[in-house]
């Protein structure tokens, strides 16, 4: 230990396994717990109207719009090993040509320090809500899920689903105004 | 100092330790072989272990995180997860979110991926005339993650002088240390 390069050759290595000592022990104090909150989803308004998908293949798809309300308390999932939690409202359904369908309507970021207590009123989807065909139309139960991805700063990237889920129909009629 | 140390204990191997420290070598490469190619058996993707290589999922992954992958056929694709995947005839992987899902009755898939730090979904990443990507495009979903330490493959990628020279540090120290 009397060089210099010994010297930060043993630091260095020191730290390192110091570093990798903790990241296993974020990793190992957070992989089981659960991540699970209840959500409260309310949805006002749902519309349907039947246009070529613009998004992708030029076919004429059921192209839906819903208005809904979003509340919960995510407060209790953050905790030392959370960077950030990446939230997405998801609607599920069934069609005569797709036994599952699952579309991603609306998606947030919260990062750890931001505001948990979610209180969202009137909110409009970010993505169309596009089927792969013409599969909404007088569909009975298309379920509206809340859900997020866990990011750590090391360890599981978990996916949970919010409880409370909301089960909607859509209207047997295309809306034939020309306004999106 | 070092090189002086170094030429001594060479002088004094004979032939056999020299074999021996040659075997030692071809073991560590191979025992490491054997480690990743059992990894890629468990996990079921080929190439369980990748290293994040653009910022198109931040905040949540930044250039140089490490992901571990599965790829277990039991595990239907679903809407949030990361997965990565290649492009048909292109090689680099991309790491991104599945955004919309469409699943027939016997099973077959096709969905829609996009990066959280993109506005747009990735039909434009996608060949000419594809707009949907299969399970047989998945390398992987993404189940773990640790930050920071993938930065020496990027390093070693962007100055291939560093990696030759670090790979000739490593071969010369294990043939040349007695232990």
């Amino acid at each position: 230990m009397n060089t210099v390069l010994s010297r930060a050759n043993s630091l260095f290595a020191f730290s390192l396994s110091v570093m990798a000592a903790l990241t296993f022990g974020c990793f190992v104090t957070t992989a089981f717990k659960d991540r699970r909150v209840s959500v409260d989803i309310h949805v006002s308004k749902v519309m349907l109207k039947n246009v070529d998908d613009f998004t992708g293949p030029r076919e004429r798809s059921d192209l839906g719009f819903i208005t809904f309300d979003i509340s919960a308390d995510l407060e209790p999932i953050f905790d030392w090993n959370v960077k950030q939690l990446f939230l997405y409202l998801s609607a599920e359904y069934a069609t005569k040509s797709n036994s599952l369908n699952q579309v991603v309507l609306w998606d947030r970021i919260i990062l750890r320090g931001e505001n948990t207590k979610l209180n969202l009123r009137d909110m409009k989807s970010k993505y169309f809500f596009f089927d792969d065909g013409n599969g909404l139309r007088a569909n009975k139960n298309i379920t509206l899920t809340l859900s997020w991805n866990v990011i750590p700063n090391a360890g599981i990237l978990p996916l949970v689903a919010g409880s409370g889920h909301v089960s909607l129909p859509f209207p047997e009629q295309y809306e034939a105004t020309k306004s999106y | 100092m070092l090189s002086l140390d170094f030429l001594d204990d060479v002088r004094r191997m004979n032939k056999r330790q020299l074999y021996y420290q040659v075997l030692n070598f071809g073991m560590i490469v191979s025992s490491a072989l054997m480690i990743w190619k059992g990894l890629m058996v468990v996990t079921g993707s080929e190439s369980p272990i990748v290293v994040v290589l653009s910022g198109s999922m931040e905040p949540a992954f930044h250039r140089g995180d490490l992901l571990f992958l599965t790829n277990r056929v039991e595990d239907p694709i679903r809407v949030g997860e990361i997965v990565v995947f290649r492009i048909e005839g292109r090689e680099i992987p991309i790491v991104h979110r599945v955004l919309k899902i469409h699943e027939k009755q016997n099973g077959d898939i096709k969905f829609l991926t996009k990066g959280d730090n993109n506005a747009v979904d990735d039909r434009g990443l996608y060949k000419q005339g594809q707009h949907w990507l299969e399970k047989k495009d998945v390398v992987g979903r993404a189940r773990g993650f640790v930050p920071y330490i993938g930065i020496i493959t990027i390093l070693m990628n962007d100055y291939p002088k560093f990696k030759y020279a670090v790979l000739f540090m490593l071969g010369l120290f294990v043939l040349v240390h007695r232990e």
